[in-house]
């Protein structure tokens, strides 16, 4: 993009910053009045899932019903508890489709004695500071690594100048960039809705914010922390093995192929591994102490078999729908299941391709730490478009790291206007679809299915597009 | 003594909302009653209620609850048994009209059970009211039929037919049942299905492995060149 002036002609990051805070205190003080008036509600469903959660872990019974059944929740409430603690801590698992860590539900928590919005200014708080580094990678990361082919080695008496100018045009297009997350209508509706997304990307920030800097054991950190609280963000593990093995910059070609696998398996990035690997099994072995089998099982495993037969972009839902098994399966089957259909059911079709291009990509484009946002850009696109269950929230995953990708990205105007046109215009066409049948009950399954494969192959394309645009 | 009508709407989609009238005869009797107001709600497999969503109409009402209620799956995949809902309204005093408004919601329906025009049909009986009044009450309302109404057993067994008198609300119209139907899948699209998105799938991951291809030898080349 071209940058001359552009400083002249932007508000400032304070500007764009205040504007995206008023936006979403509005939306949210709007928020409360619309659900207090309309039937519809303006507050996503799973805000009030947490809340629940967060009052029932909060408020433990009554009897021995709502108890954290961990087995350190078991002795500091029993009548052996060390230091007469007697502590008793509710179960946010109670709450049922509550299927988060508990950590979602503690840091809720004065939703129930501060203020019922309480989590939704949190959410808006973390997107602003999303916001801010987003700035500061741009800033002091990837906008002076780009490599300018026009640039020409000054004279030393105007070295200080053009310096000073640099720095200003960077400060202004990584506003531009930026802005491109704060003032997204899509991020801040879903935070001010009550979505928690905005918190992982919070961490997934922080965790390449490290990386970028070379801080491997702060990054290792940070992404055990982000994979307890969703598992996807364990691909960018992946991504960043070539890179910590590369030490971080231009790599020469290996010789042999154990010095190409030597480059991903050292004693750095075991050590990365290591500890990535431990902050997850700490605070995995923390929760279940506390809050027992329903932990493991509502957070993770649920996850593994899941069945999302309802409609949402994916087209896995219709074939999720007409194959689900019925209460009573021997004798209710509908449609029993042909070595085929075993075949399109198993992993090999679904799982398959989803982690064969997410981790692939992650080893192939992870090598030098500049390529790391396109590696988790593309590993995060690929892993939402064949996942068998995609809502909104999920694009709000690949959003955030785009602001950081488009400085590399060389594309001509028409080319931008179409992947944008696409990425919208496929939503749009299966949103028009899914609301006749949610709303007015319309049997529009198959099409809304076909409008599923449209997204998936739109999306695609899109990527391939944004692949081939890319600037190492 | 009292009269009730109930209608849903919308009548198509997932989301109806059911809402009971309850006209009061003379609502002067109930002022200093201390009489409360039930409705008995019987829910087909089809037709769930979201109790997390209920309890914030606690200002309306309080509910209990029996029977299937994950708010998950289809239809076909919960055991077939009616749900039962129990309502204790809120009475203001002196209002001759009550409006009680109850969200219901739909599950996917059954492939086995789809009609020729695809849909899943399935028949939500108007609620049951009544009233249950001290034995205290006033000669008035002493006068009034009383008598628990047919409830199952598992409700019935909350009241004490000898310790209060229970006065039963007529239905008010031609019919005591609405019907709702929800959009069910056509098990001959399951081949369509299979084939369609296993074949998309396979292009797309096709499509995006060349394209990694031509992007990682970008990647390569130009680490290269810092190197050379």
């Amino acid at each position: 993009m071209k940058s001359a002036g552009l400083h002249h002609r932007l508000p400032s990051f304070h500007t764009i910053l205040l504007l995206s805070a008023a936006i979403r205190v509005a939306l949210i003080l709007y928020s409360e009045w619309h659900d207090a008036h309309s039937v519809v509600k303006y507050t996503d469903v799973d805000y009030r899932v947490f809340s629940d959660a967060a009052r029932f872990l909060l408020s433990p019974g009554p009897g021995d019903t709502n108890r954290a059944q961990g087995p350190l929740a078991r002795l500091l409430a029993g009548p052996n508890a060390p230091l007469g603690l007697n502590l008793t801590l509710g179960d946010p698992y109670t709450r049922e489709t509550y299927r988060y860590t508990p950590l979602l539900a503690l840091l809720l928590a004065p939703n129930a004695w501060l203020h019922p919005s309480f989590g939704k200014y949190l959410f808006a708080a973390c997107d602003i500071f999303n916001g801010i580094l987003i700035y500061r990678l741009l800033v002091s990361d990837i906008l002076p690594g780009i490599a300018r082919k026009d640039t020409k080695s000054p004279g030393k008496d105007k070295k200080g100048v053009e310096e000073g100018g640099r720095a200003r045009e960077h400060e202004a297009l990584a506003t531009l960039y930026s802005a491109i997350h704060l003032l997204n209508p899509l991020v801040f509706s879903i935070s001010t809705r009550g979505s928690s997304e905005s918190v992982l990307a919070l961490f997934v920030l922080l965790t390449l914010y490290a990386a970028l800097r070379a801080r491997w054991d702060a990054a290792a950190f940070m992404l055990g922390l982000s994979t307890h609280w969703k598992i996807y963000p364990l691909i960018y593990g992946v991504a960043c093995l070539g890179v910590i093995g590369g030490g971080g910059a231009a790599t020469k070609r290996p010789a042999t192929w154990r010095a190409y696998l030597g480059t991903w398996v050292n004693w750095r990035t075991v050590r990365f591994g290591a500890l990535s690997a431990g902050t997850f099994g700490l605070l995995g072995v923390g929760c279940y102490l506390i809050w027992g089998y329903p932990f493991l099982y509502e957070s993770y495993l649920y996850h593994i078999h899941r069945l999302d037969h309802r409609h949402n972009f994916s087209p896995y839902f219709y074939l999720t729908y007409l194959t689900y098994p019925a209460a009573d399966a021997p004798t209710h089957d509908v449609v029993p299941l042909t070595l085929w259909s075993r075949l399109v059911h198993s992993p090999l079709v679904s799982f398959g391709p989803q982690m064969g291009l997410a981790l692939g990509m992650g080893l192939v484009f992870g090598r030098r730490k500049q390529d790391l946002v396109f590696a988790w850009f593309t590993q995060t696109v690929v892993f939402v478009i064949f996942n068998k269950v995609c809502t909104s929230q999920y694009f709000l995953w690949y959003l955030l790291l785009l602001p950081l990708l488009l400085p590399r990205l060389e594309t001509t105007r028409r080319r931008a206007l179409a992947y944008l046109g696409v990425w919208i215009g496929t939503q749009a066409l299966w949103l028009s679809e899914a609301y006749k049948l949610e709303f007015l009950g319309r049997n529009v399954f198959f099409g809304l299915w076909v409008r599923g494969l449209v997204y998936v192959l739109g999306d695609a394309w899109v990527l391939g597009g944004i692949m081939g645009d890319y600037v190492p | 003594m009292a009269q009730l009508v109930s209608s849903i709407l919308p009548k198509e989609g997932y989301h109806p909302v059911s809402t009971t009238k309850v006209t009061l005869d003379r609502p002067e009797l109930l002022a200093d009653s201390k009489c409360s107001l039930y409705l008995y709600l019987r829910l087909p497999p089809l037709v769930f209620v979201d109790p997390y969503e209920l309890a914030h109409h606690e200002s309306f009402y309080t509910f209990r609850h029996w029977g299937p209620s994950n708010l998950e799956l289809p239809v076909s995949a919960v055991q077939q048994n009616n749900s039962h809902l129990l309502l204790d309204v809120t009475l203001s005093s002196n209002s001759h009209e009550i409006n009680v408004t109850l969200p219901l919601h739909l599950r996917y329906g059954d492939l086995s059970k789809r009609s020729p025009s695809g849909h899943h049909t399935a028949e939500l009986a108007w609620p049951t009211g009544f009233l249950k009044c001290p034995l205290s009450s006033s000669s008035a309302i002493r006068s009034l039929p009383s008598g628990l109404p047919h409830l199952p057993s598992e409700i019935s067994s909350l009241f004490d037919a000898a310790s209060a008198l229970f006065i039963p609300i007529s239905h008010s119209g031609p019919t005591a049942a609405d019907l709702v139907r929800v959009p069910t899948g056509a098990p001959g699209d399951l081949a369509y299905v299979e084939f369609g998105t296993a074949f998309t799938v396979l292009v797309a991951f096709c499509y995006l492995l060349r394209a990694s291809w031509l992007a990682a030898r970008g990647v390569r080349r130009a680490s290269m060149d810092k190197t050379d």
